[in-house]
């Protein structure tokens, strides 16, 4: 038995901005990957979705660097991040900058030839373009897909290579990074839900329960996982457990509510369930983020 | 070129702080964060107790976990003395080597937002005197030199005792080592 009269672990560096930061990543990629999945599985993608998950993917996108800066308080030096002289390839974080900025630049690009952003096109002008650039959409479509998929992988390959952490060791982190999808069908349910358009709402919330129902199998094999470890790995299982915000805001707040809500059955108030239940669950999928920094950087030993 | 590296002598320390408080007046350490620092924890049962202490500060890692996933390469290890440094200029504040340090060895810099950690007191180094911790450590258990010298203080110690660090099973190959920490030889080079 131990009695630690001083002791000194400086601060961790990583806190709610660096959450927020994922969650952004989270709602602009999931959306998008969301968004095409009907393409890949052989239906039609509508054009209504498709601009509605385009334009919440962009604006989360753009807070990105805002939340940098905030974070980082030295913005002029974000320029060091594509100076070639100062690129570290081993860094997940070196190339994170030139994903998200080629991200955006595809996503930007993609809602430029479709017209919903820049100089407004006339109906002609814009099937013209539409047309001309028809093999490249497509180029781009699947492009967008899987630099979603990347970004969607960004936070846990930052987060496997510190080895020092045991909450973020283990193979099974960039699984739970997937929970992305969730917040993307969430996006998309609440925004089609609110407009009250019927554009395949259930397509969405089934991929909602999915997402939750995996989540929740995730974090069981996690916590197994976590028990079979050291003692840094049982510490971090302690802290994880007795965390009020992953009690409430992830499992309760994020995962049980919305799974109850998209379950139950009749036909009352469906939308007002489909939007309490989305809302509820993009909470849980920032709480997520939340979690897996404020444990990994604390559940550490002297 | 040299290795530079430290062996404590953890027999020998007093607990008196005096590495720490001569670090941050040397290196104008804000509150709160640590270059150096010394854990004290007690051990036992009233009559058995024993009290430990442990000096801890940057292990300036051969093979350093900060220095990989720094994103513009601004932490790094210096070939030419073996010390691990931090270019300030280029340093983004990104903290990610801070998550990185499994040591909690570095911590963000409240005035200049940077990262900042231990550099064996490069500026005393480079008029030949030896770091701040060093020359004001009451026991005279923190011994600073060349690692590769094998004359130099610390080669022969390390040549002479057995010695422990602090968590070798993550392969850093740090080049802080202990002498008498048997609190860390208990727990595989960790307290616990």
């Amino acid at each position: 038995m131990i009695n630690y009269l001083n002791l000194v672990i400086n601060e961790p560096r990583w806190g709610i901005l660096v959450s927020f930061y994922y969650f952004l990543l989270a709602i602009s990629s999931g959306t998008m990957i969301v968004a095409l999945l009907p393409g890949f599985l052989g239906n039609p993608i509508t054009d209504k979705v498709f601009k509605k998950a385009s334009y919440a993917s962009l604006i989360a996108l753009l807070i990105v660097p805002l939340v940098l800066i905030a974070k980082l308080l030295q913005p002029m030096r974000f320029i060091f991040l594509f100076n070639p002289m100062y690129f570290n390839p081993l860094s997940p974080l070196a190339w994170g900058g030139l994903l998200l900025t080629a991200y955006g630049a595809v996503l930007v690009f993609f809602m430029y030839q479709r017209g919903w952003i820049g100089i407004k096109q006339s109906q002609t002008a814009m099937r013209e373009t539409v047309a001309a650039g028809e093999s490249g959409i497509r180029g781009i479509t699947l492009g967008l897909f899987f630099l979603g998929l990347a970004v969607t992988l960004l936070p846990p390959a930052e987060l496997i290579v510190v080895h020092g952490k045991a909450f973020w060791r283990g193979d099974l982190l960039p699984v739970y990074f997937f929970t992305s999808i969730l917040a993307g069908a969430a996006v998309l349910a609440a925004l089609l839900s609110i407009y009250e358009e019927e554009a395949n709402i259930r397509f969405y919330t089934n991929i909602m329960i999915i997402s939750i129902t995996l989540s929740v199998i995730w974090i069981i094999l996690r916590s197994i996982s976590l028990t079979t470890g050291g003692t840094e790995e049982v510490l971090a299982l302690k802290k994880w457990w007795s965390n009020s915000v992953f009690l409430t805001g992830e499992v309760l707040l994020g995962l049980i509510v919305p799974f109850v809500l998209l379950v139950r059955g009749g036909t009352k108030y469906v939308s007002v369930r489909i939007i309490i239940a989305s809302v509820l669950a993009i909470v849980g999928v920032f709480a997520m983020r939340y979690v897996v920094i404020a444990i990994g950087t604390t559940a550490i030993l002297p | 070129m040299a290795r530079y590296g430290m062996v404590i002598d953890v027999r020998k320390c007093l607990g008196c702080m005096s590495c720490a408080v001569s670090c941050k007046m040397e290196n104008s350490i804000a509150f709160g964060v640590f270059r150096a620092w010394v854990n004290v924890a007690e051990r036992g049962d009233y009559p058995q107790v024993r009290r430990h202490f442990l000096p801890r500060l940057c292990n300036h890692c051969q093979n350093p976990p900060c220095t990989w996933v720094c994103p513009v390469k601004a932490t790094f290890y210096n070939k030419a003395d073996g010390r691990v440094v931090i270019n300030r200029d280029r340093c983004i504040g990104c903290g990610y080597c801070i998550e990185a340090c499994p040591y909690a060895s570095r911590f963000a810099s409240p005035t200049v937002h940077t990262a900042d950690k231990c550099d064996f007191c490069g500026h005393l180094l480079a008029i030949g005197e030896k770091p701040a911790c060093v020359r004001n450590c009451l026991g005279q258990c923190r011994i600073f030199g060349d690692l590769d010298d094998p004359n130099s203080e610390p080669s022969i110690l390390l040549a002479e005792n057995p010695v422990q660090v602090i968590r070798p099973e993550l392969g850093t190959l740090p080049k802080v080592y202990y002498i008498g920490a048997d609190i860390l030889t208990q727990a595989q080079g960790r307290w616990e």
